[in-house]
C-alpha cells in the first residue's frame, strides 16, 4: 500500500476528533477491567496487580509454617509479617517439575513460576509471564500497562515478557521510575487543567496510519511472519491504549497525591542498606502510581536470583554466602547467608505497610491489590525448585481470600500462576506445559 | 492389588514431593552405620515373597564419613581465601585481613584462582599447582574390601594404599576417596558431624533427578541364595514423601524404556540376610543441577563405579541398608565442580585443582599399566532404600548403559 504522511495532515486529521480541553466524551478508560466505574463515581476503584521478587529463597524449616489453614504458624524468618498475617497468604510445597529439563541454577524457578514452562536454555522466558497476561487484562486502560522495577539497580532484572527470550526491562533507579511516571506527559488527575500534549496526539494519529498500513501487511506475509509480527502488533496495540490515556482527562483520585521529585544523585549499588533504601523509594513511587492510577500491573524485583547484595563496605556477596558458608549444625542454617534473608522479608513488610497505608474508600490499595511474592528457589544452597517460598498480600478487590497457608501436597507450581489469573478475571481454564499443565486453581483462596 | 514385592503394572506416581522437613534437609545421618558387619539372625529376617521380587527404592545415598573432627587432626579443608592467605607471610596475610583491606583481598584471591591464558582452577585443575588438602588420618572409616588384598598393596591392577577398618569391625576397607576429601568442609561439617554433601544429597533423590531403585529378582531365601538378579537402575519417576522427610512406601516407580537413565543388571549373593553383588561396572545418574544444553554445564554427569558391587543388608522392617563401592574415575569426583568453572571457586571457594591432586596422589584401583599411575579411586556410598513397585521395562538386554 502506497502511504505517504506528513506531520501537518496526521495533526490536521485527528485534531478534527478530539482538540478540545474540555467535554472530553466518556470513554472506556473512565471503567476499570470489568466495566465497573471507578473510585471517583462512588464505586469500587480498580483492581491492580503485582509481582515482588526476591532471589535464593530460605530457610524451609524456619520459614515455612507446620500446618495449612488460617492462624498458620510464624517461623522466626516469616515471623516479620506478623502485623499483616491476616491480609498475607503464605503458599508451600508447589513443585516446579522440568520433564528432564535441566535445572538452571537461578533461572528455571523463577520461570516456571511465571510461565507454567520449564527452561531449557537460559534465554530469558520460554513463555508469557503471567504478570503480562494479567496486564493485558486489566492494564490495558492506563498509561503504563505496567512497570517494572529492580531495587538492586539491575535493568536486566526482570521475570516479566511475552516469551521468546524477551524481557521486560525495569527501572533500575528512584530517579529514572520518578521520571518516568512524574515527569513530562504525567497529568495530575487532581488537577483542575487539563491539555492534551500536541506530541502525544501527534503520536497517536500516526500510528493510526501504521495501523492501516499493517493491515495490508498482514494480508501479504504468510502465517509464520504473522505470528513474528503479533508481539509487534501486541506491543503497537499496548502504545494505542496508553496514547488514548494520555489524551483522555483523568478521573480525579483522592488517595493519589503526586510525590516530590528524586534525587539523580542517591547511589545505585548491591549494599544491603542502598538497596532497602532505594527500595523504599520506588515502593513509595510505585504506591503513587498505582494510586494517581498511571499503572495496574507492576513487578518490583527486589534483588536478582544469583543476589549480589552485600553488606556495606563487603564484596562478599548473598549469593556467595549461600554457597561457600558451611550449614551450621547446630543452628540448622547459615548465619550469614540468613541475615540477607531476614533484611528481604523486612523489605517485603515494608512494601506491604506502604500498600496498605493508602486508604481507598473503606478499603486500603492493598486490599484493591492482589500482590504475588515468590524468590527463584528454595534452599539456595542446593538450588532446589521444589517448593519455592511464595506468598501473596492483599485480596485484589475482594477475589482473594487471605490469611492462609496453602500446601500444594507437591502438586505443580503452575497452580498458583493459573489462581492469580483466574482471580484477575484472565479466562483461563488451564494453563502450564508438561507436567506442569494444570486446570486446579487453588479453590482454597479464590472466592 | 499389588503388593511390594511384587512388578507393578502400569503403575503412576503422582510426580511431586512435599517438602523436605527442615530436619530432613538440614541434618545428615552421619552417625548411621550404613551397614552391620553380620546380616540377622534368620529368625527375624523378613521371608522373601513368593514370586522371589523385590523391589525398592533408595531414600539416601550419601558419602560416608565417620564422624568426629579427630579424623582431621589439622582440620578441615580451607576455602579458597584462606587457602591463598595461606601461601603468604604472616604480616602480609593478618595486613589483607584487616577489614579495610577486604576489596585488595579479593581482588587477589580471585587472581589465585586464575592462570594464564584464561584457565582457572576448576575449568582446569590439572594446570595449577596449589597445596594438597588435609587427608583424614583415622583408621576408621566406612566402605568394602575392593580388592580382596589385605596387605594394602593394591592387587593386581591397583596402587598401594592404606587400608581403614570400619566402625563395626569390617577389616580391609578401601575408601581413599574419603582419605583424600574427608576432612573437606562439605562432608565434615564445621563441628565434624557432618557436611553439606551428606544432607544435599537427599533432595536430588526426592526431585527425580536422581532417583534410584533396586530390584530383585529370583529371591528364594534371605538365608542363602547364590542366584539373584539385581537391577540397579535410575527412575524418573519422583518418590512421594511423607511430612517428616521420608519417603512414602509401596509406590511404584518405572525403569523406563527410554531417556537418559541407567540400568545395570548385577549377580547377586544372600548369605544371612546380606546381599553381596559380583563386581561389574555401575553407572547411575548424576545430574547435579548445572546449566543448559548451550555451555558445558548441561553435560550430564553420573556415577561410574569400576569394579562396582554392593553390600546390603535386609532390614526387619523390609528396607534395605548398606553400601555401593567401586572405583571412581578420579575426574568424575569433581566434575560436578569442574564443570561449575570458575564460579565454584569464587562463589562456593572450592579449589578443585586441590581436590585432583589429593584424589591423584591417593588414587588405588585401574592403574595405568604404561604409567604405573592409578586412575581411579576406591568410594563408597551409603544407602538406604524402603520397600516400593518397581516396573522394569528395558528396551534390551544392554547393562550399565543409557
Amino acid at each position: 500500500m502506497a502511504f505517504d504522511l506528513s506531520r501537518r495532515t496526521a495533526l490536521t486529521g485527528f485534531l478534527k476528533g478530539s482538540a478540545i480541553t474540555v467535554g472530553v466524551p466518556l470513554l472506556d478508560v473512565f471503567l476499570d477491567g470489568n466495566g465497573t466505574a471507578m473510585a471517583a463515581t462512588g464505586a469500587a476503584p480498580p483492581v491492580r496487580f503485582g509481582t515482588w521478587f526476591w532471589g535464593l529463597g530460605v530457610n524451609p524449616n524456619r520459614w515455612f509454617p507446620s500446618a495449612a489453614g488460617a492462624d498458620y504458624e510464624l517461623k522466626p524468618e516469616l515471623a516479620p509479617i506478623k502485623d499483616f498475617q491476616k491480609k498475607i497468604n503464605i503458599l508451600g510445597n508447589f513443585n516446579v517439575l522440568l520433564d528432564g529439563a535441566p535445572n538452571l541454577p537461578h533461572i528455571s524457578g523463577g520461570a516456571a513460576v511465571r510461565t507454567g514452562i520449564a527452561l531449557t536454555a537460559d534465554r530469558g522466558l520460554p513463555g508469557e509471564s503471567f504478570d503480562v497476561t494479567i496486564g493485558d487484562r486489566i492494564g490495558t486502560r492506563t498509561r503504563f500497562r505496567s512497570l517494572e522495577v529492580s531495587a538492586i539497580g539491575d535493568a536486566r532484572n526482570s521475570l516479566s515478557g511475552r516469551g521468546g527470550g524477551n524481557l521486560n526491562s525495569s527501572e533500575a533507579t528512584p530517579a529514572g521510575l520518578y521520571t518516568r511516571v512524574f515527569g513530562a506527559g504525567f497529568q495530575d488527575p487532581n488537577s483542575a487543567s487539563f491539555t492534551p500534549d500536541p506530541v502525544t496526539m501527534a503520536r497517536r494519529s500516526v500510528l493510526s496510519a501504521v495501523t492501516e498500513q499493517r493491515h495490508a501487511l498482514d494480508a501479504a506475509v504468510g502465517a509464520a511472519d504473522k505470528q513474528k509480527l503479533d508481539q509487534y502488533y501486541t506491543a503497537i496495540r499496548q502504545l494505542e491504549n496508553q496514547l488514548d490515556v494520555e489524551l483522555t482527562k483523568p478521573e480525579p483520585l483522592k488517595a493519589c497525591v503526586v510525590p516530590h521529585k528524586v534525587s539523580a544523585d542517591l547511589p545505585v549499588n548491591g549494599e544491603i542498606e542502598t538497596v532497602m533504601l532505594n527500595h523504599q523509594l520506588m515502593t513509595d513511587l510505585l504506591v503513587m502510581a498505582l494510586a494517581c492510577d498511571q499503572t495496574r500491573v507492576f513487578n518490583m524485583m527486589f534483588n536478582n536470583g544469583a543476589s549480589s547484595l552485600t553488606r556495606i563496605g563487603s564484596t562478599v556477596t548473598h549469593h556467595q554466602l549461600t554457597h561457600e558458608e558451611v550449614l551450621d549444625n547446630k543452628l540448622g542454617y547459615q548465619p550469614q547467608a540468613t541475615y540477607f534473608l531476614t533484611r528481604i522479608m523486612e523489605a517485603w513488610v515494608s512494601f506491604v505497610k506502604a500498600l496498605d497505608s493508602v486508604k481507598e474508600g473503606d478499603r486500603t490499595l492493598l486490599d484493591n491489590t492482589l500482590v504475588i511474592a515468590h524468590s527463584e528457589t528454595e534452599f539456595a544452597k542446593f538450588h532446589t525448585i521444589d517448593n519455592i517460598p511464595i506468598m501473596t498480600a492483599g485480596s485484589g478487590g475482594g477475589r482473594v481470600r487471605t490469611g492462609l497457608y496453602v500446601d500444594g501436597q507437591g502438586t505443580p507450581v503452575s497452580r498458583v500462576g493459573l489462581t492469580m489469573q483466574q482471580a484477575m478475571g484472565v479466562s483461563v481454564d488451564r494453563w502450564g506445559t508438561k507436567s506442569m499443565e494444570t486446570n486446579k486453581a487453588l479453590t482454597e483462596i479464590l472466592v | 492389588m499389588i503388593r511390594p514385592g511384587r512388578l507393578g503394572l502400569g503403575g503412576v506416581v503422582i510426580a511431586g514431593a512435599l517438602a523436605l522437613s527442615g530436619a530432613g534437609l538440614l541434618r545428615g545421618h552421619a552417625g548411621a552405620s550404613p551397614a552391620r558387619a553380620q546380616g540377622l539372625p534368620p529368625a527375624r529376617l523378613p521371608a522373601p515373597p513368593p514370586s522371589g521380587v523385590m523391589g525398592f527404592v533408595v531414600e539416601n545415598f550419601v558419602p560416608t564419613i565417620v564422624p568426629g573432627m579427630d579424623s582431621c587432626p589439622h582440620g578441615t579443608a580451607p576455602r579458597l581465601r584462606e587457602e591463598y592467605l595461606r601461601t603468604l607471610t604472616a604480616d602480609e596475610a593478618a595486613r589483607l585481613r584487616r577489614k579495610e583491606n577486604e576489596k585488595e583481598l579479593t581482588n587477589l584471591w580471585h587472581a589465585y584462582a586464575f592462570g594464564a591464558g584464561g584457565t582457572n582452577i576448576c575449568s582446569q585443575p590439572d594446570r595449577f599447582q596449589h597445596a594438597l588438602f588435609p587427608p583424614v588420618e583415622s583408621k576408621f572409616a566406612y566402605g568394602l574390601d575392593l580388592d580382596g588384598d589385605a596387605s594394602g598393596g593394591g592387587g593386581k591392577d591397583g596402587c598401594a594404599h592404606g587400608k581403614f577398618v570400619s566402625p563395626d569391625g569390617l577389616s580391609g576397607i578401601d575408601n581413599q576417596e574419603y582419605r583424600a576429601m574427608g576432612c573437606e568442609l562439605e562432608l565434615r561439617g564445621n563441628d565434624g558431624s557432618g557436611g553439606d554433601s551428606l544432607t544435599g544429597m537427599k533432595q536430588f533423590h526426592t526431585s527425580g533427578e536422581w532417583t534410584q531403585v533396586i530390584l530383585l529378582k529370583n529371591v528364594h531365601s534371605l538365608v542363602k541364595d547364590d542366584d539373584v538378579e539385581v537391577i540397579y537402575a535410575n527412575t524418573a519417576d519422583r518418590p512421594e514423601i511423607d511430612n517428616k522427610g521420608n519417603f512414602l512406601r509401596g509406590l511404584s516407580f518405572t525403569v523406563a524404556d527410554k531417556g537418559a537413565r541407567h540400568r545395570n543388571v548385577l549377580k547377586g549373593h544372600i548369605r544371612d540376610g546380606v546381599l553381596t553383588t559380583d563386581p561389574a561396572d555401575i553407572r547411575l545418574a548424576e545430574t547435579w543441577g548445572q546449566g543448559g544444553a548451550r555451555d558445558i554445564r548441561g553435560n550430564r554427569t553420573q556415577y561410574h563405579y569400576l569394579k562396582g558391587r554392593l553390600r546390603l543388608a535386609f532390614e526387619p522392617d523390609g528396607s534395605l541398608r548398606g553400601l555401593v563401592g567401586g572405583y571412581r574415575p578420579l575426574f568424575d569426583v569433581i566434575v560436578s565442580t569442574s564443570l561449575g568453572g570458575a564460579g565454584s571457586a569464587l562463589v562456593a571457594g572450592i579449589d578443585c585443582s586441590a581436590q585432583l591432586a589429593g584424589l591423584r596422589k591417593y588414587a588405588d584401583g585401574a592403574r595405568d599399566p604404561r604409567t604405573g599411575q592409578c586412575t581411579a579411586i576406591s568410594s563408597a556410598m551409603r544407602i538406604e532404600a524402603v520397600p516400593a513397585f518397581i516396573n522394569d521395562l528395558p528396551t534390551s538386554t544392554e547393562t550399565a548403559l543409557k
